[in-house]
This record gives structure tokens, C-alpha cells and sequence, in this order.
């Protein structure tokens, strides 16, 4: 674990955090550069975790988040002090994800002291993987010690053999001997992911993955039976997300980018950009089936490949989550709201356009002020709907705008829809008149 | 009808769902629609009629938790196709058939799955597959299909049936009524679910442009299915609930949406043209099969067992591989011919029968020993309970060059009238005839190149085409009315007297 960087617009100096490393434009359209208050623009606010979180996620038995909130601009910046470490957070969609991963951690904690998994341990390390020994002395580092050898054993597809692997993925060579498996399951039953960016999560989910998979430990241990899903933003409904978690339990890594790949080409995207999409380092297998699936469910939607080449931008997992919760917007106004015809994308921005020509822009953040950026996206969205011709612009925000900004929007002719994922729900799209 | 051991053909069923849709909806019963199985292609194939090993032994889940489980249970399913369905008996198109597949099965999720491919000895066109990769394609919709990319397009949406691992979703119902009776119902398994059948066109026509083939083969396939239904069932098939596949026009026109959103390029299929994709399916049976017995009125002829059995006059009936029977207008009664397993004991194919059908709840009240045709019998009647309320079963062992073979008649008990009607299907049991032998024919596909001038109606008449015109049209993606290009190559069922084994 390293120093953690400095947040961009805030300082967020804290030692011996363990999240991703942050990133400077979270939101990739929005240049958070540009961010220094100037004249006719709002300054950021100063943010405290007692004015955004309810009691119960500010401070639980193994947590507490931090009350110095930062924000980039248009992400909270959180930290989370824990019993397993501090964490960072850069939006209240990954908070919720830490703050479960850690309840997660926790369980397992308490697993780990129970004599099975001590006996689970112990008969691992008989097995005779050799290079199975320092992957369970140092399970997250160790997959770089694999003796070559044991590679050239291993006759992989193409797939494989490319090497292409994104960054929050793990090896071909686990997977092959079946650890792998056991750990998707085991990250099932945790309801967590198990591409997580969280180091300290993939080590403990490799620690027993590996006791399950060489020492025999019983995956009746493990105590989250009913436990939830990793709490993600989505609209889609339980159906849709029930979906996501079967298809990353079921498939492993290589052949869930087939099914992606199919799934690319079927929408019309090119070989060579599903390629780069399914090989790009930011975009984990969990990124990709979300991403994927929200973009399968505007079935028969026109120039899906705009989007992918667009979010192929990311260069972060901040950003690659970005892109991931546009798709679930635009999914959710496509089933919920009014169909969708076509997509399409201007600089780093992803659109939608109706039947009846209205644009819908989706935006992912937690609360943004009238600053330079917004106004410069406002400017492009405006260009977008007088070269399209458009009669109305939609923009879907995920969190909240502040009243200035509303205002300047509206001037503007945008439409602004406040917490888009909660206003574009099933249930609110029935009790619609 | 070929008497070899059978199976739930659907048996590849079951397991914890992860259908993220509405239930599985039990695919209609035999009697809520015409029969064969033209709807129902690609997709669960009818399900075989019971045989005696099916009554007495309660459906056990088969739990396809990992795609080990699907690995195993596809192949001890595959083998039970074999002998349910059957095989076609010809390498070279089986071989065809799988180089396709596997072609495509190189685009497919879960490589690690040995996908296989195999042509049954089916004449509806229908598809279906096993977990684990086992695909198998009736040679009706090998009949059906003008080109390799249709056919490349059907394997796609199978492949990706197995590769979504559908199978494990399907639910399995449980049918309360004993298995002895269950040729009633034809089909006791959940087919797919309407999202499943949906997900696999849209991954199949992917698949399909993967590997090279034109995903519009699928729109033109599904054209075919829906013609062939309006021909069988004189108007395009309504859909209703318990359907398990979206509508075949619906389908049509949704997969060429897709085909023409999809990124693919063209790559040299196995088959060089439409030309020699014709030749390598030319051959093929069409129609019944006269090597599983085939049907003149209500008198059932099996050449290759030598025997002939008469059914109930204005009963529905039907032949599959591993029986034959009729079916009561008000579906109240049936009647099945079955193998009744190895030696020529009488008492014993009896005990053995009873042995396993006790388990569910038959009970023999009485036997007695009778002549068939001059020939030693035994009858036994029994009774079981249903769900229903008390069904009558009259059965009849016999032999015939060797082999025991079972005549049951089930009715409900209020309609005992059936029993007369019963003895008489038994009492019609007799060899053929050599006279009979010899005016038995059956048809195969052959491909003729039209003449000059010449239209669809004249080609038919040239060439003995058995076909009717509507069917000759169907069969070759073409309207009845169109003008026939020099040299264009039309398939057409051509009559050949049948070489019985025996």
C-alpha cells in the first residue's frame, strides 16, 4: 500500500490508504483542471460526511468515513477508516461498494479464525502446485513468480496466449486450475465483486479461495448466504442485476470476453474496437457486463459502437465507472422512460436520441456546481442539439446540480433530471401518469 | 418407431434457475396442438413417448450446478438421443454438419466444451441441444435449409443455448401423471423461456457473423419455419401463453433488424456454394422414415420388424423411434405398441414391467394367457391412480421373430368402451405379408436443375416430385408462382422403393 495522492480541488493527504489511486477528471468530460473558482462561476462547497451520509454508513462496527469530505467537482471524495485499513472513495457509489466490501472483510476475518479454515490452510499447503505455495503465502503479488514453465504447460486459446489481461483482473493461470472459479463463487456469496479494486478484498478473497480450492474448505462456511449484491447504481431492476452477478459467478474471465465479444459484434461494434474495448485496462470483467448488458438491453438501437468507442477514453476506473453508469442510464430511460433509436457521442459525451428526436445525456456525478467545465459540456450539448436539429435535451444527472447551475442549464434549454437513476426506476416509471 | 431404448428427450433440463425472466412455461402438450414439431424448431425437441423404464421411475432433478455437471449429464443424455431418436446413418453429412459447428464453436463462450453435432433421424425441422455442447439438427431442417449460412445461423442460436447454459435454467415439471401414460402429454419439460429463446437468436446470429456466415441466414430460416407452419397448419401458427419461443414471424423480423446491424465479414463456408451445400444434404429422407414403420390410414407397417398392427379408426396417431401409437379424439385413451425388452419370457417382460410401474402405482389385478394370430400371448389388466382419478390399462405381451413387444391401452376407467377397442389393436398384431412388403416406399431429397421455360409445377410433374407445389415452394424459399432460371437447382422429394433389413 502506498501514499494516496493528492484529490484534485482538495487536499485528501492520507497515508496508508488502499483504494485505487485517485484520478484527476473522474468524470471524463468534465475537466476538473478548470475547476479553480473564477468570475461569474461557484466556488466548491466544503462537504462534511455528517451532510451527505445517513448515520448508519458514516460509522459502522468495523468503519468510519471520515467527515472531511472532498470533491473533484463532481465526485465526493471520501476516506474510510477501517479495521482493515483506510480506504478512499471517489463517489457515493463507491462508498456504499467499500463500506460493504469491508463488512465483507470482516466476515471473512472472523472465517479465518476458525479452526477449518486453519485446517484448509494447512492442507493447502501440501498441494503439490508449487507455484501454488507462493501464491498462498502472498496470494495478491505472487502470480508474477509463476514459473515459466508452468505456462508453457498450460495450453491456452488465443485468448489467453494474447495476454492481453485487464489491470483488475486476475491470472489465466489461477483460473486454469480452477481457483478462479472458487473465488467468483465465493465473492458471490459475499455479494461482493471479484474483479474489486480493493487490494485488501482480493487478498482475503484469494486466501480462501485457496483454501476452498486445495485445503477442501467448504464454501458452507462462508456466513452471507442472503447476502446482498455489491451495492452499484443501477436502474435496470433486480432482474437486470440478479443477471450481471449470475454472468460473472458463471463465466469465467476469457470466456466472458467471448460472450462480450458476440455480444459487441451483435450491436454493430467492429472487431478491432471490441478488441480494444475488451482488452482495455481500465474496464474490469464486472465494467465490461454491466457496460455490455445495459448496451445489449437497447436492443436494436442504432450506432451502439459510438458509445463504446467513446468510453474507450477512460483512463481510470473512476472513469470506467463512469461510462459504465451512462449505459445504465441511458438504459433505464430506453426501458423505462421513452425508447431510444440511435446513440451517439460527441467529444468525451455519450448520447441518446429518441424517436422523436429528443437528446438524453447522461451524467454520472454526485453533486456539481456552476464552474467552468459544466458550462463548457453545457456549450457542447447545445452545439449537439442544434446540429441534430433537436427540439429538446434531456440530461439525466445521477446525483445533484447546485440551484445555480440549474438555473444557468435552464437558460440554456437543458432539462435537468436530479438523481436520474432513483426518477428512472420501474416503479416511478409505472406510477407515471 | 425403431424400438431401441428411450428417454426423456428433454432431459437435459433442470437445475437452479438463473433465468433472469418470466417462469419457464411448460411447452404445450400433444393435445393442445397440431402435432409435429414445426414450432417448436430451433428449440426443445418433442419429447419421446415413455417407455417402461420412464413409467416406473419418478423423474429424478438433474442439478447442473457447474458446467462439469452439464458436461456429464449432456453426454449420458446424448447417448439416450441415440437411442430414443436415433442417428441418421450417413458420415459424410453427419461429418459436414460438424465441421460447421465447430467452426462456429470457435467463436462461442465456455470453449472448454467439446461441442459435437450431429444430424437425428427426425422429419420435423427442429434443433436442440444438450449441456455440455451436445447440438443435434433433425434432418427435416436440414431439408428445410437453402444454405449453409441458415444452417450455420440455427447451430449458432443452439450453441449459444448451451454456452448461457440454459439448460440449468429450464425448470422441470413435474408431471403428476404416471409415466406409463405420459405419451398423453408428449412433452414434460419446460422449454426454454421466451428471453432465453430471445437471448440465443441474438447470440446465435452473433456467433454465426463471427465465424463468417451472413447473420441474415437466420431471417431466411425463420422465413422457411414460418411457411412450413402456415403449410401445416394452414395459417401462421397463433402465438399464445404457454408458448416457449416468440412468435416465428415476430423472430423473422426482429433477427433481420439485427442482420443488418451486425459486424461481420464474409468468410468461405464449408460448402463452396448454394450448389454444393444442396448436394451434401441431397440424399436425406424425407417424410416419415420407412425404416421407423410408417403409417397407411390406421394400419402401422414396420418393414425392417416385419410386423403390421392395426390402431383405432379416427384416432390420432403417432410414430416416433421408439414407439407407435394412437391417441383418442377427447384424449382420454391411448394405446402404444412398445419393445417390452430382452428374451421371449412372457411372465417375465410382465414382472419386470410390473416391477418398475408399482412405483407408480400400478397394480396388475389379473393375467391371463391368450393366442395372438396362433401365437402364445398374456394379458394382464391393471389399474393406476392419476390426478385424474382411476385409469384402466389393459396390456399385452407378445412375440414376434424374437423379440417381446408391449401393447398398452390406458384409459380413464369411466371410459371403459375403450377396452374392446384395445383387444382389437392386439388382435390385429400379425406379420406382413410379401405383397405388402413390396409397395412400400420412401421419399428422398434429390436436387434437379430446372429447363428452360420451365416453372415449378411443370418441374414437379418432370421429375415425380412427391411434393405438392405449396411444399416444393416452401421447401426452396420460393413462391409457387416464380419463374425458374435455367439450370437453378430445386429440391424435390423423389420416391424410392424401401430396402427392409428383413
Amino acid at each position: 500500500m502506498g501514499r494516496c495522492l493528492v484529490w484534485t480541488g482538495v487536499l485528501l493527504a492520507t497515508a496508508g490508504c488502499a483504494g485505487p489511486a485517485p484520478v484527476r477528471n473522474a468524470v471524463p468530460e468534465l475537466d476538473t483542471a478548470d475547476l479553480a473558482p473564477t468570475a461569474g462561476y461557484e466556488a466548491l462547497p466544503i462537504l462534511h460526511a455528517t451532510d451527505l451520509l445517513p448515520p448508519e454508513l458514516r460509522r459502522g462496527p468495523h468503519h468510519r468515513v471520515r467527515d472531511a469530505v472532498g470533491s473533484d467537482g463532481f465526485l465526493h471524495l471520501y476516506t474510510v477508516d477501517s479495521d482493515f485499513g483506510s480506504f478512499e472513495a471517489a463517489g457515493d457509489d463507491l462508498l456504499r461498494i467499500r463500506i460493504h466490501e469491508i463488512s465483507a472483510l470482516a466476515e471473512l476475518d472472523r472465517m479465518q479464525k476458525r479452526e477449518e479454515f486453519g485446517k484448509a490452510m494447512a492442507q493447502g499447503l501440501k498441494s503439490p502446485f508449487v507455484a501454488a505455495w507462493n501464491l498462498i503465502r502472498d496470494p495478491v503479488d505472487s502470480i508474477l513468480g509463476v514459473p515459466q514453465s508452468a505456462w508453457e504447460t498450460i495450453k491456452r486459446t488465443a485468448e489467453i496466449a494474447r495476454g492481453e489481461r485487464g489491470e483488475l483482473e486476475d491470472s489465466g493461470f489461477r483460473e486454469f486450475i480452477g481457483f478462479e472459479s472458487k473465488k467468483r463463487e465465493l465473492a458471490y456469496q459475499l455479494g461482493v465483486d471479484p474483479y474489486s479494486s480493493n487490494r485488501v478484498l482480493q487478498k482475503q478473497l484469494n486466501r480462501f479461495a485457496w483454501a476452498a480450492y486445495l485445503g477442501g474448505l467448504p464454501f458452507a462456511l462462508v456466513p452471507f448466504q442472503d447476502a446482498p449484491e455489491t451495492p452499484e447504481i443501477s436502474s435496470a431492476g433486480e432482474n437486470a442485476d440478479e443477471r450481471v452477478r449470475e454472468i460473472l459467478r458463471s463465466y469465467a474471465p476469457e470466456d466472458l470476453r467471448r460472450l462480450d465479444r458476440i455480444e459487441l459484434a451483435v450491436m454493430g461494434v467492429p472487431a478491432e474496437l471490441a478488441d480494444a474495448f475488451l482488452t482495455h485496462p481500465w474496464y474490469s470483467p464486472r465494467h465490461a457486463t454491466i457496460l455490455i448488458e445495459s448496451l445489449v438491453a437497447l436492443d436494436l438501437v442504432e450506432d451502439r459502437a459510438s458509445f463504446v468507442e467513446t468510453a474507450l477514453v477512460a483512463g481510470s476506473e473512476a472513469n470506467a465507472r463512469f461510462y459504465q453508469g451512462a449505459s445504465q442510464l441511458l438504459r433505464a430511460f430506453h426501458e423505462n422512460a421513452q425508447p431510444l433509436a440511435r446513440l451517439l457521442a460527441r467529444r468525451r459525451t455519450v448520447m441518446g436520441l429518441t424517436a422523436e428526436g429528443e437528446l438524453v445525456v447522461p451524467l454520472i456525478l454526485d453533486h456539481a456546481v456552476w464552474s467552468r467545465p459544466v458550462a463548457g459540456f453545457a456549450a457542447r450539448v447545445g452545439a449537439a442539439r442544434d446540429e441534430l436539429g433537436t427540439r429538446r435535451v434531456r440530461l439525466l444527472v445521477s446525483g445533484t446540480l447546485s440551484e445555480r447551475a440549474h438555473q444557468e442549464l435552464r437558460k440554456r434549454g437543458l432539462e435537468v433530471t436530479e438523481h436520474a437513476f432513483e426518477a428512472l426506476a420501474p416503479a416511478a416509471a409505472e406510477a407515471a401518469p | 418407431m425403431a424400438l431401441a431404448a428411450a428417454l426423456s428427450l428433454s432431459g437435459a433440463a433442470v437445475g437452479a434457475s438463473r433465468a433472469d425472466d418470466e417462469p419457464a412455461a411448460e411447452a404445450p402438450g400433444a393435445g393442445d396442438e397440431a402435432p409435429g414439431a414445426g414450432d417448436e424448431a430451433p428449440g426443445a425437441g418433442d419429447e419421446a413417448p415413455a417407455e417402461e423404464g420412464q413409467a416406473a421411475e419418478p423423474d429424478e432433478p438433474v442439478v447442473l450446478d457447474t458446467v462439469y455437471d452439464d458436461q456429464r449429464v449432456g453426454r449420458e443424455q446424448s447417448d439416450k438421443v441415440d437411442a430414443a431418436i436415433g442417428v441418421v446413418k450417413d458420415d459424410a453429412l453427419n461429418a459436414y454438419v460438424s465441421a460447421v459447428g465447430k467452426r462456429l464453436a470457435r467463436y462461442a463462450p465456455r470453449y472448454r466444451f467439446d461441442y459435437t453435432f450431429r444430424v437425428v433421424d427426425q422429419d420435423e425441422p427442429n434443433a436442440f441441444a444438450l449441456p455440455g455442447g451436445f447440438v443435434f439438427v433433425s434432418r427435416g431442417l436440414l431439408a428445410l435449409t437453402n444454405s449453409e449460412d441458415e444452417l450455420a445461423n440455427v447451430l449458432g442460436h443452439e450453441i449459444a443455448h448451451v454456452a448461457a447454459r440454459h439448460a440449468a435454467a429450464r425448470q422441470q415439471v413435474n408431471d403428476a401423471m404416471p409415466g406409463i401414460i405420459r405419451f398423453l402429454s408428449m412433452r414434460s419439460l419446460a422449454g426454454y423461456s421466451r428471453s432465453q429463446e430471445k437471448e440465443a437468436d441474438r447470440l446465435g446470429q452473433g456467433i454465426a457473423g463471427l465465424a463468417g456466415y451472413d447473420p441474415g441466414g437466420m431471417v431466411q430460416f425463420l422465413k422457411d419455419l414460418e411457411f412450413t407452419e402456415r403449410l401445416r397448419l394452414g395459417a401462421s401458427r397463433r402465438p399464445y401463453f404457454l408458448d416457449t419461443h416468440p412468435s416465428t414471424r415476430q423472430r423473422a423480423a426482429v433477427a433481420a433488424q439485427r442482420a443488418r446491424i451486425i459486424a461481420w465479414k464474409r468468410k468461405p463456408g464449408i460448402a463452396w456454394d448454394r450448389a454444393d451445400y444442396l448436394r451434401r444434404i441431397e440424399g436425406i429422407v424425407v417424410g416419415t422414415s420407412a425404416a421407423e414403420g410408417i403409417f397407411r390410414g390406421e394400419r402401422f407397417v414396420h418393414a425392417d420388424l416385419g410386423f403390421t398392427v392395426r390402431f383405432p379408426s379416427g384416432w390420432e396417431t403417432r410414430n416416433t423411434h421408439t414407439a407407435v401409437g394412437a391417441v383418442a379424439p377427447d384424449r382420454s385413451a391411448q394405446v402404444v405398441l412398445e419393445d417390452a425388452g430382452p428374451g421371449t419370457d412372457l411372465e417375465k417382460a410382465l414382472a419386470r414391467f410390473a416391477a418398475k410401474a408399482e412405483r407408480s402405482g400400478l397394480r396388475i389385478e389379473s393375467t391371463e394367457r391368450i393366442k395372438l394370430a396362433g401365437k402364445e400371448a398374456l394379458r394382464a389388466n391393471a389399474r393406476v391412480s392419476s390426478r385424474f382419478g382411476g385409469v384402466d390399462v389393459l396390456l399385452t405381451f407378445l412375440i414376434h421373430h424374437g423379440q417381446t413387444f408391449r401393447i398398452t391401452g390406458v384409459a380413464r376407467s369411466e371410459k371403459s368402451r375403450n377396452r374392446t377397442l384395445f383387444l382389437n389393436v392386439a388382435r390385429s398384431f400379425r406379420p406382413i405379408p410379401p405383397e405388402m412388403l413390396k409397395g412400400i416406399h420412401e421419399d428422398w431429397l434429390r436436387v434437379v436443375e430446372a429447363r428452360p421455360g420451365e416453372t415449378l409445377a411443370e418441374l414437379s410433374g418432370r421429375t415425380g416430385n412427391r411434393w405438392p407445389l405449396n411444399r416444393t415452394a416452401v421447401m426452396n424459399a420460393l413462391f409457387a408462382t416464380d419463374a425458374l432460371e435455367p439450370g437453378q437447382l430445386v429440391k424435390v422429394a423423389i420416391a424410392q422403393p424401401y430396402q427392409a433389413d428383413r
